[in-house]
């Protein structure tokens, strides 16, 4: 069963970096056109949206990755 | 079966696959012969991400056809339910034997994942998604739901001022065809110019539909005087998946029940800081003031990650609700359009395989909205309290 339980915490991924993504982009844009900037605020939320992507989906297969270097015959038990 | 079973039974398929062939939209595009029984199905949905309205339209509360489905699905749900438990015996019969079944399977999945003492608090809402999506599909593949049954829904559009009518603007598409079928093909279109005293005016369809036209060109007509009439056949009955309405408002009641079964399972304090993680920071500047420059700034980086991993966790949270809603609303709706584009192009045999498809997308659809919601509140009430 607990591989269930990984497999359903992944179908979600997919979706977060999505969003990020374009969360940030949609927002920069919003702010360019806001300010009357031309492009520094979307390239911000690009940029913004990418690490937020990132370091979400790493925290999300964090547990994955400590239980499989558990599990392994070199890893700590 | 037999031998001669088999051959009849594909004999009959092939002849039907034949018909049909010649009266579907592949037929058509190969200038077969035309079947007159056999009419091709519009492929047209009128409004895509929410049921169209068909009794009550334009007041506070309109009736949309996929909240009748929704209706039915309580309805038919509820006296499943009632008939399986009506008169249950030790010995199960056929339909209480199957309920006992699919109510176990349920319960050893959900308890297999969230422990015996949370899975007994998670069943009756997982259970409820659960049924409730499945329902949602399956009903939608009867030949009740869909362009089958629909009521028809009329609009005018009206001359916005008087004068003479001096274009016609909508065509149709095939000019030799015998029934002249014209068509709006979106909200706002120009269907006709009027010459008025202060010049030419254009009248604009009113919605998008199949349009028919009360007049002709150098007609004089009224200010407010009908120029057209615009005809739409909204289904009665859509399912009840297709609108994101209805996969929204699910996806925010799976969304807050697990928040709130990790408000209560955890405790308030808990809880909160797992968003809200400023007690490193706070312990930073503590001891930065008391004079451990290099505790207070480590404790105090520290903090500030915590601070950002919270943020991040909020966010991940939110997105749930998003994919949630849209993950149901795009398979749903995408099976609707798939069977539909199947009768479209070869009627009855072609819908069939997809049909089978439809079974299997709407189990697993459940399965997968069910089985989110029960890991992530398992998450959210934590590991730590689970026990094996």
């Amino acid at each position: 069963m607990e591989k269930w339980v990984y497999a359903f915490r992944f179908v979600g991924i997919g979706w977060y970096i999505a969003l990020c993504i374009g969360g940030g982009i949609f927002g920069g844009l919003w702010l360019d056109s806001h300010f009357g900037t031309s492009i520094i605020f979307t390239l911000a939320g690009v940029f913004l949206g990418l690490v937020v992507a990132a370091l979400g989906t790493y925290r999300m297969i964090e547990p994955l990755i400590r239980e499989q270097n558990d599990t392994t015959p070199g890893g700590k038990h | 079966m037999s031998r001669r079973g088999c051959g009849l039974i594909g004999l009959v398929v092939l002849i039907l696959f034949i018909v049909g062939l010649a009266g579907g939209a592949i037929g058509r595009g190969m200038n077969l012969p035309k079947i007159s029984i056999l009419e091709v199905p519009t492929l047209e949905i009128e409004s895509f991400f929410r049921g169209e309205e068909v009794f009550l339209k334009g007041s506070a509360f309109p009736i949309t056809n996929t909240l009748i489905a929704s209706w039915i699905t309580i309805v038919v749900a509820t006296l499943f339910a009632f008939a399986a438990t009506r008169k249950m015996k030790i010995i199960p019969g056929r339909l209480q034997g199957l309920v006992e079944m699919a109510m176990e399977g349920l319960i050893n999945f959900i308890e297999g994942v969230a422990g015996h003492k949370n899975g007994r608090r998670f069943l009756p809402m997982i259970a409820t998604i659960f049924i409730f999506v499945m329902f949602n599909a399956y009903l939608a593949l009867l030949p009740l739901y869909g362009p089958g049954l629909y009521v028809s829904d009329t609009k005018e559009a009206l001359a916005p001022a008087g004068g003479t009518v001096v274009e016609l603007t909508v065509h149709a598409e095939d000019e030799d065809a015998e029934h002249q079928e014209l068509k709006a093909e979106e909200e706002g279109e120009v269907i006709a110019r009027i010459e008025t005293a202060s010049g030419v005016v254009d009248v604009e369809a009113p919605k998008m539909g199949e349009l028919e036209y009360h007049v002709e060109v150098g007609d004089t007509v009224e200010a407010d005087q009908p120029i057209a009439e615009i005809t739409t056949k909204p289904p009665l009955i859509r399912s009840a998946s297709t609108d994101i309405n209805m996969t929204l408002a699910m996806a925010l009641l799976a969304v807050l029940f697990i928040e709130l079964m990790g408000l209560t399972g955890r405790g308030f304090k808990h809880y909160i800081s797992e968003y809200i993680n400023v007690g490193e920071l706070f312990r930073g500047i503590k001891l930065f003031f008391r004079g451990k420059i290099v505790d207070g700034l480590m404790a105090y980086v520290t903090g500030i990650i915590n601070v950002i991993i919270g943020g991040l966790e909020f966010i991940s949270h939110m997105t749930r609700m998003v994919s949630f809603a849209f993950r149901l609303f795009g398979n749903m709706t995408a099976g609707e359009i798939l069977v539909l584009s199947a009768t479209f192009l070869i009627p009855w045999i072609m819908a069939i395989p997809f049909y089978g498809l439809e079974l299997l997308i709407g189990f697993i659809q459940a399965l997968i909205f069910g089985g989110l919601t029960l890991v992530f509140a398992s998450i959210a009430v934590g590991h730590g309290s689970e026990e094996h």
